[in-house]
């Protein structure tokens, strides 16, 4: 049996200076290794991921801050669009005195008093899809005694449609029924 | 010397060309030293990698109070443990199986002499445990209590994996010698 301190011995002379030749790829491998842990680490005086970070920070701060800013306008113009082109009608009930846009004209028409066909109207549009709210309006209905064309026709031809002379709210809004009692149980016996 | 100091000083500001001038100085030598501990060229060449890495970044705390070269294998040594650590489970797996050592193997003749890669190549073969005590004791020259504080181990289980690689190695070599007396009868 070798003797344990030859074997330890000759191990060690031979082993202590081993030198093999080192692949070509080790001296890449470690210089990007090196970049990536001097890149993570702050240093004031090189890039590195703190500095990146606060760049990316105040970019994203930048866009964000510009995408709002254009978004609000965006709407702001849809808006402003909106309101320019929203259809402003008076109507026979209204003339003269108050305007009231195409849905709220149901509502605020009572019976009326007869309305001169020379005057003008105020803010119509001939365009005939501004004309179509008007047909919709619910309850708005020309008066029995009154010949004169339908409100759906009006508009569409100003200069030969005369303007009609009454208009009367029929029932503009449904009144409510009663509300029905409910079927009340107490024990086991039903009550109305 | 004093060329050993600009090129440290440089390391320190970290100029390229001498970062380059260490690392052609030094790289086998480490490179040697990861060999040792680790299980193959691939794996130790990761190790290298991150002892250099460790030397550039850590430059700056060497004070000229001891060998430079010393300095340098210990990086090696520590970072080549660190991954031995880290692949614990693995190395215990295989430590397990490879455990079964015959009493009645042969032993290595006295009177031979083994070239540097006869004997990387027995190291090589070494479970992962037995591997890093031996060369921690026998090559690096520290103690079993050194040993077990390093690896956090029991002095103990220090002494026993030294044991069964010294037998390891000394069947290793048995076999090599005997290929050799063949070759020259």
């Amino acid at each position: 049996m070798m003797h344990e301190d030859r074997l330890y011995n000759q191990f060690k002379t031979q082993l202590e200076n081993y030198a093999p030749e080192v692949p070509a790829a080790v001296y890449s491998g470690m210089r990007r290794k090196l970049w990536w842990s001097q890149f993570l680490k702050f240093n004031a005086s090189s890039l590195n991921v703190w500095y990146v970070g606060a760049a990316l920070m105040v970019g994203a701060g930048l866009w964000l801050g510009t995408a709002n800013a254009a978004t609000t306008a965006q709407i702001a113009k849809q808006h402003v669009s909106e309101i320019t082109f929203q259809p402003i009608v008076e109507t026979p009930s209204t003339c003269g005195s108050q305007t009231a846009s195409v849905g709220d004209c149901a509502l605020t028409c009572t019976k009326k008093k007869s309305c001169s066909t020379q005057q003008p109207i105020m803010g119509w549009s001939p365009n005939a899809s501004y004309s179509e709210p008007v047909d919709q309006a619910p309850g708005l209905i020309a008066s029995s005694d009154d010949q004169g064309p339908a409100v759906t026709n009006v508009g569409n031809n100003l200069e030969t449609d005369p303007m009609p002379e009454a208009l009367e709210v029929v029932n503009p809004q449904p009144k409510d029924p009663k509300p029905v009692k409910e079927k009340r149980r107490k024990y086991g016996v039903a009550r109305y | 010397m004093d060329q050993q100091m600009e090129m440290i000083e440089g390391c320190v500001k970290g100029i390229r060309k001498f970062q380059d001038q260490l690392y052609k100085r030094y790289a086998s030598l480490l490179f040697g030293i990861c060999l040792r501990y680790t299980k193959n060229r691939m794996e130790a060449q990761d190790v290298l990698q991150e002892v250099f890495v460790k030397i550039y970044n850590n430059i700056h705390t060497y004070h000229h109070d001891g060998s430079f070269e010393g300095w340098l294998r210990r990086i090696a040594v520590n970072t080549s443990i660190t991954n031995y650590r880290k692949n614990l489970k693995h190395a215990y797996q295989e430590d397990v199986e490879n455990a079964v050592i015959g009493k009645d193997e042969p032993m290595a003749a006295e009177d031979l002499e083994y070239t540097a890669e006869e004997m990387m190549s027995c190291i090589e073969k070494l479970p992962a445990g037995y591997k890093t005590v031996f060369n921690l004791y026998v090559i690096e020259g520290f103690l079993h209590k050194e040993i077990a504080d390093m690896l956090g181990v029991d002095v103990n289980t220090s002494k026993s994996q030294l044991s069964r690689a010294k037998m390891y190695l000394q069947k290793e070599l048995a076999t090599i010698s005997r290929v050799k007396l063949v070759k020259e009868s």
